[in-house]
Formats: structure tokens, sequence, C-alpha cells
């Protein structure tokens, strides 16, 4: 037996090396990229199947009757995205059953994000800055208005459309324009509350480009939270599955000095 | 020294042979690494910034580009962020050093490459391979590590032995899996030991001093505090007689060897100081470095439940049986080791940051690690030999090392720091990171050492049963606490790919595959190792004893 004991440990291990061999061949086939857009009307329940990453602590997510079902003290829900050339939007048809935090918006890996939120006391928008998280509202209410259907929106335009990342590279981090951010509210028959398009302080640059925001998210924290979501979309405004007057954003500019670099 | 043939242990029958186990040492101990990594990839600060740093000498600036420190004029100096500074130009620089970085930018440049193809977003995928950084080191400090045990004479299977306690019973694995330098530092300052032991015992050329000199130089541009340390405990080891040393006056020149190796690199750093702050002696702190009372901090870094690394690798309890048989047979190498250990221990009691808060344990001292380890060998040698009792003391202090271990890689520390914050605050203390307010070192109730056990029984508890019973919910309103359960995963296992963190943008067919071909990667590595241990490939029967260990200059 000793004999054939080193022919066995090494045909062990070229079995063994084989397998590993074998997984680097398979991990180095690309992965199919991220979507163009997210379209989920919660037909299939897309948070037990991974569809989207769930973070859930004291809360559940409930997907019945293709509606999503959001209640109690802290959720996230993560999808990647892949950002259109010109414009990104993220909007869901919402209702709240119990008033607290909630919030739909579009950000990039643990990093600045763009918000709307519901709270119990407004709708608001929600922006990381180069000077710390800033909220403006859309719309205050004294009391909530329970159980009505709200369609909120978060619209994000690239600054620099079709520059290629050579070109950005060449942007002086001081005059480089932000991204430009609107966050709207409109009613269940898709007409407008309330939009801000925040300017000052400007969504952060050293937080993220309009290239680097790559998911999209919902999420409640603190307690009492019961909001119900009927269908969620991110992606160009081209594919928005119904037509909602959006509020125009001003036209993206290229700082002076450097227009020469855009194609 | 004396002209007469000796042998010395060798690793293998053949050069190849050696070779190849030394190489499986490293893959073992590196796919082990990378399959325990730690899911927090974008939260560990230290690392982050000198990831940074690398990032930004990719582009040619020495400075943070883009970073403009901006205080409240009321927060005293005190208080500032000691990572970070301002300095030439007015411009912001971080107060590390370049070792970290240097090691991070190969890996830095690679990443982007690796998401592109596979498609997976940037920020993550570089995240995550830059920190493979603390793998790296990690494997690279353990096979230096089976290196050194070889030439003691310890033999390969108690080598390796020796080198899966070191590697998975000492605070070797859980910082390793921190990022931070130490290990980086521990591998140079252990690979340096080692060529002069090389040198001094086992009649290396004096080559190996100047490369022994250059790798105190790699720990030299990582953390200068380590590298000085070192060099006393490398002095006294190269000057202290022995039967076969020459004399005083030859062993002298033995140092300047070292210098020449050295040198270059105490120019490195002279130089980053300088074009950093304007000054070869600027190290960029403006917050009080020194002044800590010396027996607190040594009490603090050696016994105290909270801090004390006897706690933390509680192997090192061995050393009271394997000390005075491994000082017969080396006793040069013994009171270096003895020097420097006590050096590491004195030095950083008197810093004002001694404690290293929020690291794991008494990080600071880490890099002595490998050296209070190397000597149990010899337990293991004669380990049929001794007491039953000190055999069952010897297992029973080495399994509980592993679980102390397990527990640190296994479950987030900041789930322990959650329930220290909570309660402070509960007792009306508003957190901040400032040790000295807090009494968590000497009270064994709140030392993150229980925490961390604490927190493996709950994890386990809940994985067990399937329950919801020890899922951490901040009270409402307290940002503190909330950041924490959102910023770290302190409600899953802290293993990269069993916690919630990697999947989503990874992909969970990746996750799989890239665990078992680490899995396959260690069996592979683990079965030559056991093989070559046994003898499978020998062609005469097995010895069954170790190759006489050759005796200190004997």
């Amino acid at each position: 037996m000793r004999r054939y004991l080193p022919v066995i440990v090494i045909a062990l291990i070229c079995t063994l090396l084989g397998a590993a061999i074998a997984t680097v061949v398979l991990v180095s086939l690309p992965s199919p990229g991220t979507p163009p857009a997210i379209y989920d009307t919660f037909a299939w329940n897309s948070t037990r199947d991974g569809f989207w990453h769930v973070h859930a602590y004291g809360a559940s997510t409930v997907v019945d009757n293709s509606r999503l079902t959001l209640e109690g003290n802290s959720i996230e829900l993560d999808r990647l995205l892949q950002t259109d050339p010109k414009t990104t939007i993220v909007v869901a048809r919402v209702r709240g059953v119990s008033f607290h935090k909630f919030a739909i918006g579009i950000g990039s890996y643990h990093n600045g994000t763009i918000t709307t939120e519901f709270d119990n006391d407004g709708a608001k928008c929600g922006w990381g800055s180069g000077q710390g998280w800033q909220v403006a509202f859309i719309k205050g209410w004294a009391v909530p208005p329970v159980g009505k259907w709200f369609y909120v929106e978060v619209r994000v335009v690239n600054p620099y459309p079709g520059w290629t990342p050579q070109q950005l590279s060449t942007l002086n981090s001081q005059t480089e324009k932000a991204p430009v951010i609107t966050c709207a509210l409109f009613d269940s028959s898709g007409k407008l509350i309330g939009a801000v398009t925040p300017t000052a302080p400007a969504f952060g640059l050293s937080n993220a480009h309009y290239v680097a925001l790559d998911e999209a998210f919902m999420r409640t924290w603190d307690s009492q939270n019961d909001y119900q979501i009927d269908w969620f979309y991110a992606g160009p405004p081209s594919g928005l599955p119904m037509h909602l007057v959006l509020p125009k954003a001003p036209p993206a500019q290229a700082p002076a000095g450097i227009a020469e670099a855009s194609p | 020294m004396s002209s007469s043939p000796q042998t010395y242990p060798s690793l293998s029958a053949s050069r190849m042979r050696a070779v190849l186990i030394v190489a499986a040492v490293f893959v073992f101990f590196l796919a082990a690494y990378v399959f325990t990594s730690s899911s927090d990839i974008f939260s560990t600060g230290d690392t982050a910034i000198r990831i940074t740093v690398a990032q930004d000498l990719e582009n040619g600036s020495i400075s943070l580009s883009g970073w403009n420190l901006q205080y409240p004029n009321h927060i005293k100096r005190e208080s500032l962020d000691s990572r970070l500074t301002t300095g030439v130009g007015g411009l912001t620089y971080s107060t590390y050093l370049l070792g970290q970085p240097l090691a991070i930018i190969p890996l830095d440049e690679f990443a982007p490459t690796v998401a592109r193809q596979e498609r997976w977003p940037l920020g993550p995928t570089v995240d995550w391979i830059d920190r493979m950084v603390g793998p790296i080191f990690g494997a690279l400090e353990v096979m230096i590590f089976f290196l050194f045990a070889m030439r003691l004479g310890y033999g390969l299977p108690r080598s390796l032995i020796l080198s899966g306690v070191f590697g998975f019973a000492t605070s070797v694995w859980p910082d390793e899996q921190s990022v931070l330098e130490h290990g980086e530092v521990a591998f140079f300052l252990l690979l340096a030991m080692y060529l002069a032991f090389r040198f001094r015992e086992q009649r290396a050329p004096p080559w190996y001093l100047i490369l022994a000199g250059m790798s105190v130089g790699g720990a030299m541009i990582t953390r200068y505090q380590d590298a000085a340390v070192a060099l006393v405990g490398m002095a006294v080891y190269l000057l202290l007689p022995g039967l076969t040393i020459p004399a005083f006056t030859r062993r002298l020149t033995w140092l300047a060897w070292g210098a020449i190796g050295v040198a270059p690199f105490v120019a490195i750093d002279l130089w980053y100081d300088w074009v950093r702050f304007g000054s070869v002696t600027a190290t960029g702190h403006h917050e009080r470095l020194l002044g800590n009372p010396l027996l607190g901090g040594i009490l603090g870094l050696t016994i105290s439940p909270g801090k004390g690394i006897l706690w933390y690798s509680p192997v090192i309890f061995l050393l009271v049986f394997a000390v005075p048989r491994f000082y017969r047979r080396f006793p040069a190498l013994t009171i270096a080791i003895g020097v420097m250990s006590v050096l590491f221990v004195v030095s950083y009691a008197y810093v004002t940051y001694w404690h290293g808060d929020p690291a794991w344990g008494p990080r600071y001292i880490y890099p002595a690690l490998p050296f209070l380890v190397l000597p149990l060998g010899v337990l293991f040698e004669s380990f049929g030999r001794w007491t039953t009792a000190i055999r069952a003391v010897t297992v029973a202090v080495i399994l509980g090392s592993l679980v102390i271990q397990v527990a640190a890689v296994s479950v987030s520390p900041w789930r322990s720091w959650y329930r220290l914050i909570l309660y402070e605050e509960t007792h009306k203390h508003p957190w901040m990171w400032i040790a000295a307010r807090y009494d968590y070192f000497w009270t064994p109730k709140l030392s993150p050492l229980y925490l961390q056990l604490h927190g493996l029984y709950d994890m386990t508890y809940d994985t067990v049963f399937n329950s919801q019973k020890h899922i951490i919910v901040p009270p409402d309103e307290d940002s503190v606490l909330d950041n924490l359960t959102s910023e770290y995963s302190i409600n899953e296992w802290n293993f990269w790919w069993a916690s919630n963190e990697f999947n989503w943008w990874m992909g969970e067919q990746k996750v799989i595959t890239i665990c078992v071909g680490l899995i396959a990667l260690m069996l592979a590595s683990g079965a030559y190792l056991a093989a070559e241990a046994g003898g499978v490939f020998d062609l005469e029967a097995p010895r069954r004893t170790a190759p006489k260990p050759v005796p200190e200059a004997a």
C-alpha cells in the first residue's frame, strides 16, 4: 500500500489543483453586467429571490398582491444600476399607512446618495454635500396623508454628458460642476405637488461624481414605519412606465476654461 | 567562527521540495486568510486613508488630492485627527509612512482590470482587492515563521503544527484580517531576525546581514518606531558573545553590514518627512504622543482584561514551560527576543494612544508575537515526555487561544463596540473615542474580549436555531448606535462570503465559486504538507524523530 501512497497523494493534489484552476476559469467569465434600468412591479417576490439586496433589522419586507410593504425600524433595499449617460431618474408609487422615515434614491456604494424622503412632517429632498447631509422640504404637512398614493421621484442630470473618463480627469475639482438633482412629489393622478432643485450646497463631488452613481435604493429607518410600494423604476426617463409631468432641470454647462474638452 | 564542518537543519532533501514546501505553506495560509477575510471593506478608516495615499502616489501626488482640512475654531489641537494634517504648500497630507501604501499600489493597479473583466462596480472591487494586502502579509509572516522554526531544528511536522498555532491561535489572524499595517511590520522584523539568525548561527554569508538591514528598512518605512525597537534587539543579538562567535570588535563590523541595508530606508523616511512637512524630523503629529503613565501602560498592554496581550493570545502563557529549554539551546536569541519584547511593551506603554483603539487587542505590540511563539516549538519536541498535566494545560491553552481568534475573525468587532458604547451611554457618558475616560480596560465584563466571545455565542445561537433573538436593533434617535448598525455588519457573520455585502454586486455564483477555489487551494496545499510531514515522498521509511537540533553557536 505504501508503494502507491505517493501516487494517490499526487493524484489527490492534482485533482484539488484542477478544481482550483477550474474555479479561476469560472470566476474569470464576466458577470452579465449591471442593468440599464430597473422596473419592479413586485409581481414576484423580488426581495426574497435576490433581485433586491435586502438589509433589514427590526423590520420586515412583505411582497403580497404585487405590492411591497416595508414595515418597522430599518430596512435597506439596494439594486445595482447603470446610469444613463445623460439623465437617470428613480420613481416609485408609494403610500404610507404609518408615516415616519422612508426614502427612495440613487447613490454610490457606501457613499454619496440623493433621496426623496417621506416623514411625518413632510416630503423632503436629501443629498450629501461637501458640508454634510442636506435636506430641503418639497411639501410639508401637519397631518401625514395616510393611505394616499403618491409618485415620488429623484432625477439626476449628468453635467458632462458624453465626456470620456480621460476628459473628466482634466476637470478642476474647485470649479467642476455637480450633477443637477431634482426631487419631486406627484399625487395619484400624476399632478405635481412640489419639487425642489437645490443648488447650494451642491451634491458633494467629494462623495460621488455622476458616473460613480451605481445603485438605486429604498429604505426606512427609525420605528413606526409602514409603507407600501406599488412599483419602482430606476433608469433613463424614456423608460418610465407612465407619463409624469416632471419639472425641467436647468441646462448643464461645462465650467469656463475647460469647455474645449467637451466632445 | 569555527571552521569545523557542521550541518544545520535543512528544509527538505532537495531544493525543489524545499521550495514546494515553503510555497505550500504560503498558499495554504493565503487561501485561509482570504477565505476568512472580513466583509468590512469600506469602513476601516486607517486602511482607507492609506489606500487613498496609494492612489494619490499612483497619480504622482504625495499630498491627498482634493482634501481640504477644515476644523471648527473651538476644537482643541489634541482632538484633531492625528492621521491627517496640513503640510507643505497648505496641502493635506497623511501622517502615515509609505510602507503599506507602496504595498497596496500593485493591487490597486490590478483591481480595475478585475472590475472591467467581471463587470463588477469599481468601488467595492477596488476596496476588496486593495485590502488583500492584509492576508498577503499575514501569509508571508507565517511563511517566514515556518522557515525560522525549521531552521531552529524543530523538524517539519512540529514546525507545521507550530505555524498552525501561530497562524490561527494568536492575534496574527485577526491582525491580518484588520488590514492594519502591523502585519507588514511583523513580517519585515521577523524576516530580519531570521536572516540575522542564519548569519550568526548557521554560517550564512555577510550579505545576509545587509538583507536583514533592508528588512528592518521595510519596517522603517512602515512604522519607524517598531523598526527602531527591532534594531536594538538585533544589535543585542549580534553583539552577544558565544562559543564560536568572534571578538567584540569583529562583531561591531556586523552592525555596519546591517546599517548598510537599513540606511537607504532611513533616508526615504527623512525625505518623506521633508516633502510633506518641510523638515526631516517633522512627523505631522500635532497631538501629545508621549507621556502616558508608564506602569499603567505596561499593565494595560500585558495583563489588563480589555487590552492585555496575554488574554488576546493566551498561548504566550506557555512560554513558562518553553523558555528555560529554549534558552539553554539559543541563549543569545532568547535574550534578544526578551529585550525586543520588553522594549515593544515599554515604548508603547509610554505612548498616549497605547491602546490603539478601536482595533482588536494591543495591536502596537503584535510585531513581537512571532518571537514570543517561536520558543514554543521546544514544547512539541518533547511533548510525549512532559507530564500529563503540562500536556493537558498546553492543549487547553492552545484551544482556548484558538476560540478567541475565531471569535475575533468571525464576528464583527463593531458588535462589541456597540455594546460598549451602549453601556457608556446608559451610564450618561456621551461617546467619544477618548479611552482615558472609560474603564473598560480594567472591567472584565466590559472587555472587548468578553463581549466578542459573547457575540460569537449570540451569532452561533441565532444561526443554529434560526433565531433572531440576538439581533441588535439601535434605540430611536441615537445617531452613534444607528450608524454602527447601518455602517457595519454587526448582525451577520463577519466573513465576506457570509455577509450581506458582497453577493449583491459580486453575484451569488461568483461568491460560491471563489470560495470553492480557495478551499480547493487549502486542501491541495494542506494535503501536500501533510504528505511531506508524514514522509510519503521519502524513499526510505519516514524518520520517527526530528533531526537533532543544533544548539546556538555550538
